[in-house]
């Protein structure tokens, strides 16, 4: 589905990525872990065509899309959520989430997306309760839900998650990780940057680690889980 | 390699002073160098330099777009013209005074409108612009009517009568005079403070920064320098008109700061030239307006940083003038912090005291019936769901919003009613859910800003880089880095808060509350987006501060880190208090459980 080959990218004097190399299969979760200005975010907006790559393939459903916009990825079915809640606030959370079916490629009936909307109210009460609220008024968390639900009811064939735990009561938590899995049920791949690195790695198949703008290690998620260096640096004392 | 990288920064430094200094040569000679047509380019480009240095100041700076200092330009003309025709006062005088009108006009619309700010404070400039073109048509007993007035005398000076050439002198002279001390104001925590307030209002009045004080300031120095430029032309040119001060001029004086770059120093000195250049050159007298049209849409689209703004960026460098705060290469890292934090308070003793209080906004009831304590030197937790009233409640307490109900006091003291400044005086900071660093200031500049609200020089000072001023700038910039010792942050201290990542943009922010010298930090999720071993750094960071006898109050989802550095935890849903105590009370507490935790993080975290 995706594929990424010594993807390269700098910022003036500084190299963000180098010599990146990552596959993703569909319906697969990749999680990638590292530090505060690892580059993970940088490799999320590379895919997408925010950020140019100055090296590197990127191909998407065996198609190159190194090159192009953001609005043209959107279009082949990649969504990123970025970290950050970006809710369009003066709309109620329903026309928010009717937004997320914009860029859907092909159109959705009425019934299906009443079918959706059922179903991520019920994941997440909360957005039920304030539907015809603004978004701006919701808590940070609630504009969390809001972002991913948007997302997902896109159903898109790429989706690129930074860390979408952030912010959010551990129950919720819980609940958006199932959700992310069973998106990748339905055929998503998920590219997963998230911080809480044991959750990440115990929904995604694979994980690859980075740091410096490289890639330090990678493996099977039940060997990362294992690793020393992980448990030092990424898992903490359990 | 640092020390290279210093050394290169100074001989930068001397560099650009050095060209600074031949430009301004060879500017000066230019009297004996050319006919008296581009003289007089020179000279018009000259009043527009001093002009649009304060416009510069207001829009680059402060974020404020007037479109009538065309106005207050006429202002500062006609009262200086006015009192040398007909009281025959000297040019110095009446320049002062000039000024001193333009101060007073400009006030009266600043004062009543900065509150309300952005697009009402430039519709009203609009409006000052129009009604004082149409007063000096209509006032003919003061402006002379259309005719304007004529006659005015050239300055004088010890019985030498000013011409052309020495008047051309006389506004270099001023317009490198106002260059220098916007360029000192920039690098002070005035120019910072004014930067803060346009880039965020709130994070900016939680470090105690009074928006009105700063944006006020800025508004009356542009008016001064407008009064003056006004008042120089006037008797340079011998003869104003109302012409000369039509709305047109308004928007050429905001074309000039646009086209050049908002918030450089130099951006109206390359704006002005072009700008007083180009119609001349293109001989398109008639079209000058559309000319401007013109210029502002390509300038908009292709140059949104105008030409200085662009070029510094290409350049890979920083001609906006990025306070020179690069820290002495031998600067000794402290593992001690004197003085950092002065009025700690003793432990034990109740910090902050809430009392029934309750939050609505509009039907939704948000807070309700919320009481609790906090124990100096605790760490306080609040936890609950998303959409609890955890947020609301820090923004209560830190003066966002005041409660419909319910009182709070800080050490005994009651905190109602006040603004966000007064409760960071009052010594309780805060960080933001989201970073708000300013992304136009450089990290250590973020962390001075913390100071503005306690330590700031008078505004003189700060233009006139005093020897005061100096040595405050010293002490902040030595105790910023000392608070960046503290928090931990390697990274480089010159570079733009833009170009932070995430999560190092948390821990500047930390740093920033602290330097308003806080007793209590309120700290809204700032282990959000860090790993395990980052949070354990963030973990010994709060840890030292209550050491030092910070108390804080904590939200926050991780839970083992919760767990691990809470004193007391207060679980909050639906806005009510479930219940307050010990973390391994509360967070075993089957309520807890269901409405927050989940059982599988129970099981998990077992």
């Amino acid at each position: 589905m995706l594929s990424i080959q010594g993807l390269e990218v700098r910022y003036g004097a500084i190299q963000a990525l180098r010599r990146i190399d990552l596959e993703l299969a569909a319906g697969e979760i990749v999680a990638v872990i590292g530090s505060n200005g690892a580059g993970k975010t940088t490799l999320l907006q590379s895919i997408l065509g925010l950020v140019r790559p100055d090296k590197g393939v990127i191909t998407f459903d065996g198609k190159p899309i190194t090159q192009l916009s953001a609005s043209r990825t959107a279009n082949l079915g990649i969504s990123l959520v970025p970290e950050g809640r970006e809710v369009f606030g003066t709309l109620t959370v329903l026309e928010n989430l009717r937004l997320g079916l914009k860029n859907k490629i092909g159109s959705t009936s009425k019934e299906q997306f009443e079918r959706e909307l059922a179903s991520i109210y019920e994941r997440f009460p909360r957005l039920y309760e304030r539907r015809d609220q603004q978004a701006m008024t919701l808590s940070g968390g609630e504009q969390q839900m809001l972002v991913l639900s948007r997302a997902m009811i896109s159903k898109p064939k790429l989706l690129l998650l930074d860390e979408p735990s952030l912010g959010l009561a551990p129950i919720i938590v819980s609940d958006i990780f199932a959700s992310i899995q069973e998106l990748a049920k339905g055929g998503t791949a998920v590219l997963l940057v998230e911080q809480m690195a044991h959750k990440a790695l115990s929904i995604a198949s694979r994980g690859y680690v980075i740091d410096n703008g490289r890639v330090a290690f990678q493996g099977k998620s039940s060997d990362l889980l294992q690793d020393q260096r992980m448990i030092k640096a990424y898992l903490g004392v359990h | 390699m640092n020390s290279f990288l210093q050394l290169g920064l100074r001989y930068r430094g001397t560099a650009a002073v050095t060209s600074a200094a031949i430009i301004v040569a060879l500017l000066a000679a230019c009297p004996w160098l050319m006919d008296t047509y581009y003289l007089n380019l020179l000279f018009m480009i000259g009043t527009f330099v001093i002009t649009c240095t304060g416009m510069n100041l207001l829009i680059g700076y402060c974020g404020i777009v007037s479109i009538g200092h065309a106005g207050l330009m006429a202002t500062g003309a006609y009262v200086s013209s006015y009192l040398s025709t007909q009281a025959g006062l000297s040019f110095w005088v009446v320049a002062l005074a000039g000024m001193l009108m333009s101060l007073v006009i400009g006030s009266l619309i600043a004062i009543p409108t900065i509150k309300a700010g952005g697009v009402y404070l430039s519709m009203i400039t609009i409006a000052f612009g129009v009604v004082i073109h149409e007063v000096l048509i209509r006032w003919d007993a003061f402006t002379g009517g259309p005719l304007g007035i004529s006659g005015i005398p050239k300055p004088e000076l010890g019985g030498y009568r000013f011409d052309l050439k020495s008047m051309y002198l006389l506004v270099l002279a001023v317009s490198v005079l106002v260059l220098v001390l916007i360029r000192n104001l920039r690098r002070s925590a005035w120019g910072r403070a004014m930067i803060a307030t346009k880039e965020n209002e709130i994070a900016a009045a939680s470090l105690g920064i009074r928006k009105f004080a700063v944006q006020y300031a800025g508004f009356a120095f542009s008016a001064v320098l407008a009064g003056l430029s006004g008042a120089i032309y006037a008797h340079a040119n011998s003869f104003i008109s109302p012409d000369t001060y039509h709305f047109q001029t308004s928007v050429q004086l905001v074309l000039i700061v646009i086209l050049g770059g908002a918030g450089t120093v130099l951006g109206p000195v390359v704006g002005a030239t072009i700008l007083v250049f180009l119609p001349e050159l293109l001989q398109m007298e008639k079209l000058r307006m559309a000319l401007y049209g013109g210029i502002m849409f390509a300038v908009l689209f292709f140059l949104p940083k105008g030409i200085v703004g662009t070029a510094g960026q290409l350049l890979g460098r920083k001609i906006r003038g990025y306070a020179k705060t690069g820290p002495s290469p031998a600067r000794e890292r402290n593992s001690e912090t004197p003085q950092l934090f002065a009025h700690a308070s003793s432990s034990g003793a109740v910090m902050l005291e809430l009392n029934g209080i309750h939050k609505h906004f509009g039907g939704l009831h948000a807070l309700k019936d919320v009481s609790f304590s906090v124990a100096t030197g605790a760490v306080h937790s609040l936890v609950g769901p998303n959409g609890a009233g955890k947020t609301t409640l820090l923004n209560v307490i830190s003066g966002l919003y005041s409660a419909n109900q319910g009182t709070l006091s800080l050490r005994g003291k009651s905190l109602n009613p006040r603004s966000l400044s007064d409760v960071t005086m009052l010594g309780i900071a805060r960080t933001f859910q989201h970073s708000r660093l300013f992304k136009e200031l450089t990290v250590l500049e973020n962390v001075m800003v913390g100071m503005a609200g306690r330590r700031r020089v008078g505004f003189a000072h700060a233009l006139l880089h005093t020897p005061k001023q100096r040595r405050d700038e010293r002490v902040m910039e030595e105790r910023a880095h000392l608070l960046l010792d503290l928090i931990g942050y390697e990274g480089d201290r010159d570079m733009p808060a833009s170009q932070l990542p995430y999560g190092h943009q948390r821990m500047v922010e930390i740093a920033r509350a602290l330097a308003t010298e806080p007793d209590l930090l309120l700290l809204d999720e700032p282990a959000a987006g860090m790993t395990a071993a980052e949070i354990g750094q963030l973990e010994q960071l709060l840890r030292k501060l209550t050491a030092y006898g910070l108390t804080i109050i904590l939200i926050e989802h991780h839970m083992d880190f919760v767990q691990r550095i809470s004193d007391t935890v207060t679980v909050l849903d639906f806005g009510k208090v479930i219940g307050t105590g010990k973390p391994e009370e509360m967070l075993t507490d089957p309520r807890v459980i269901q409405a927050y935790l989940g059982a599988e993080e129970v099981a998990a975290g077992a």
